[in-house]
């Protein structure tokens, strides 16, 4: 089995198989027709036996007759009508070896030669009882002689054919011994090739077999993970066969009982049994596949949510077979349950929040605008020249508080503002709004003697009013965090960008634009560079630069919004550089 | 002050005493000899308008948020009618909102005035108002000019 393993095995047990098959009918045929030989042969030599009897007994006969015939004839007793032999009887033997004529002419001849010397015999014996003896005698016996040789010929001519036919049987014997032998003997070939064959198949499917079981124990496990359970409904047995996994969604032991489609119907939840079953029923008029949603409600309460999706199939016996698969997706829906409330919890956090920005940018404005609205009354009303000195003082600090008050809420405002997402980019020349910042900073500019650049700048894709805001933020800082006295002197450059490394993250020239602004101002630390950005901290500054905290939260804000980034970077009394990155527009890149 | 406005009827709606006080004070001030008519909510000024004795006002000061019915309700009621087309609305209110901006200009106010914190800025808005030649106004409005920055 070694040397066949090493060939094609299978290939070579069929061509084995197939010669031997052929071999063994050719053997048949060949034994059969050997059979019929023998058969044939058999009969000859019964015939030739039987003529050659027949003719000896005719020699006996001829002897009898011809001995009496002298006997008489030396006795002087002339009765030849007595004595005459029966030309009939003797026929009578000639004719069963007629027999013969069939397989062999020669006996027509020599019997034909016999009747011819019976006749010559007859003839010789007549004469000599009817003439003088002596001349007479010598023809009989010569025609007795001849009658003699000539039965002797032809009994020894029977006897060659007969040792020539028993010769041809013995061969024919032997050949069909030998065919015999070789039929048992190919017989038993074929019997161990298809043993081989049968074995090389079973094991063949054994391992298919295992294959299979295999695969069903990873489905089986696949089923418990992923949650779902298939099915298959015979049409015919009215059966409803689920998987391991399906009893479990019917909190059911695996297999522990059996179900028709009717009780599996009856798991489910009654508001959707209906329509389930309908579609189902449906389904088998133009036996197309099918998904439906619904539920299973337990025995013990428990409500499962299921996609199903069947298609029909037909198996071996031709029958019609609804096969598929159940998905449990309580736990989907569950969580999309969750989602959903989480979402409605944000979205009316969210509307929270808006109501709160109103409430900062309206409700609260309105008292401090009546606060500040009567302040600028007595200002007005010359109230001040009558009062003392103390309350000169004390209404210049309630005047200073609620400015300072009015800033708060117009940050606070501008930094709720730059949180509401979802606003509409468009495109945006940074050329456009430094001109239009630089207008409505002029008196400042102007009181302070300060002197602003700015470079070629691009444009970008961005909220037209936050980068306003972002630009405003900036230039007013520089112009405010100053030293008494100093003349401001602010630059506003677009650099040249290779590849910067902000946060961990590489920022290239390909996708972003590099802007810094750099003053003369007080600077700051760089240790307090981080803190700069984070929302209400303010760094550690004389009285007269009290800002709100929020103004550098709302540029990093709104540079977030656009994707950018905004560093900065201090020199105590000596200035600071605020970076801008903000991308590059498409078409740009 | 300017005499030829003299004879023009204004009318002021806001819900909010101090503010009425503050523009009734703000036109003593300005020394114009107006009829200057006050109205606590909408549906006052609304029940006025419509009262056939009448007389036709120039100019309306109108408050956004009131209570019943707010300063939007009443601009559009007022332009539905035909015989109020003339009727300059100034728009009176403490938001600034680009919402209210965008509505009351597209309903038809003639200016917006955010409510000034400084008594003199209020005057000046209103000197302004007063001031402006409606017609050329009117005919070149649009959303820059409509808002009305002190």
């Amino acid at each position: 089995m070694k040397f066949l393993k090493k060939f094609n095995h299978l290939t070579m047990l069929k061509i084995a198989l197939g010669i031997s098959i052929f071999s063994i009918g050719y053997l048949i045929t060949m034994f059969y027709f050997q059979m019929d030989d023998l058969k044939e042969y058999k009969h000859r030599i019964v015939m030739y036996n039987t003529a050659n009897v027949n003719i000896l007994h005719l020699e006996s006969e001829i002897e009898r007759d011809s001995y009496f015939a002298q006997t008489q004839v030396l006795n002087f007793n002339l009765s030849p009508q007595k004595t005459n032999l029966d030309v009939n009887y003797i026929n009578t033997f000639l004719e069963k070896n007629n027999l013969l004529n069939d397989i062999d002419a020669e006996v027509l001849d020599r019997n034909a030669r016999i009747k011819e010397l019976v006749h010559e015999y007859n003839n010789a014996k007549n004469q000599l009882f009817t003439n003088s003896h002596t001349n007479r005698a010598g023809v009989f016996n010569s025609s007795v002689i001849a009658l003699n040789r000539s039965i002797s010929n032809y009994s020894t001519y029977l006897e060659s054919q007969i040792r020539i036919y028993n010769d041809n049987y013995d061969i024919r014997i032997d050949n069909a011994k030998t065919s015999g032998f070789l039929i048992a003997l190919i017989s038993l070939v074929i019997f161990i090739l298809s043993y081989v064959k049968m074995n090389e198949d079973l094991y063949e499917l054994r391992k298919i077999n295992d294959e299979i079981l295999f695969m069903n124990e990873t489905l089986s496990n696949a089923e418990m993970v992923a949650g779902f359970g298939s099915w298959k409904i015979n049409t015919v047995q009215n059966k409803f066969i689920i998987s391991d996994n399906f009893y479990r969604m019917l909190n059911l032991e695996p297999r522990e009982r059996e179900f028709t489609v009717e009780e599996v119907m009856n798991y489910i939840h009654p508001e959707d049994r209906e329509a389930v079953v309908k579609l189902h029923k449906e389904s088998f008029l133009n036996k197309e596949t099918t998904t439906l949603w619904y539920r299973y409600l337990l025995p013990d309460g428990v409500i499962r949510h299921m996609v199903s999706t069947g298609k029909f199939l037909n198996n071996s016996k031709g029958e019609l077979v609804k096969i598929g698969v159940n998905q449990d997706i309580s736990e989907l829906m569950t969580k999309t349950k969750e989602l959903e409330e989480n979402n409605a919890k944000l979205v009316s956090i969210n509307s929270e929040l808006e109501s709160f920005n109103n409430i900062i940018s309206h409700d609260l404005q309105e008292p401090l605008r009546k606060i500040q609205m009567f302040i600028s009354r007595i200002e007005s009303k010359e109230f001040l020249e009558s009062a003392s000195e103390t309350t000169v003082t004390y209404f210049e600090k309630i005047k200073a508080a609620s400015a300072r008050m009015q800033n708060l809420m117009t940050d606070l405002v501008e930094y709720t503002r730059t949180l509401k997402a979802g606003r509409v980019f468009e495109e945006v020349d940074l050329n456009f709004i430094l001109s239009e910042i630089q207008e409505e900073l002029a008196f400042t500019t102007e009181e302070k003697n300060a002197k602003i650049t700015v470079d070629q700048l691009p444009i970008i894709s961005g909220t037209r009013f936050q980068i306003q805001q972002l630009f405003i933020n900036l230039i007013s800082n520089a112009l405010k965090y100053v030293k008494i006295g100093v003349e401001p002197n602010i630059a506003v450059k677009l650099e040249t960008l290779d590849s910067d490394v902000i946060n961990d993250k590489t920022i290239t020239g390909a996708e972003y634009h590099k802007i810094t602004i750099t003053d003369n101002g007080i600077g700051f630390e760089q240790k307090y560079a981080d803190q700069l950005f984070i929302l209400f901290k303010r760094l550690p500054t004389e009285e007269i630069y009290k800002g709100t905290g929020l103004g550098l939260a709302i540029c990093k804000k709104i540079v977030d919004n656009h994707k950018g980034f905004i560093t900065a970077v201090g020199f105590p009394n000596k200035g600071c550089v605020f970076t801008v990155y903000l991308l590059k527009k498409e078409k740009d890149a | 002050m300017d005499t030829t406005h003299s004879q023009m009827n204004i009318l002021l709606c806001d819900d909010d005493a101090d503010d009425r006080l503050f523009f009734k004070e703000a036109m003593t001030e300005l020394k114009v000899q107006n009829d200057l008519k006050v109205f606590e909510n909408g549906s006052e000024l609304m029940d006025y308008l419509h009262h056939p004795d009448t007389l036709l006002p120039h100019i309306l000061f109108l408050d956004i948020n009131m209570p019943c019915k707010s300063g939007l309700e009443c601009l559009k009621e007022i332009r539905e009618h035909a015989k109020f087309k003339n009727l300059v609305i100034a728009i009176y209110s403490t938001s600034n909102s680009e919402e209210d901006i965008e509505e009351t200009f597209t309903n038809g106010a003639n200016i917006f005035i955010k409510k000034p914190s400084d008594f003199s800025l209020l005057k000046k808005a209103i000197h302004h108002v007063l001031n402006i030649n409606w017609q050329y106004h009117t005919d070149g409005l649009n959303k820059e000019t409509f808002f009305l920055s002190l």
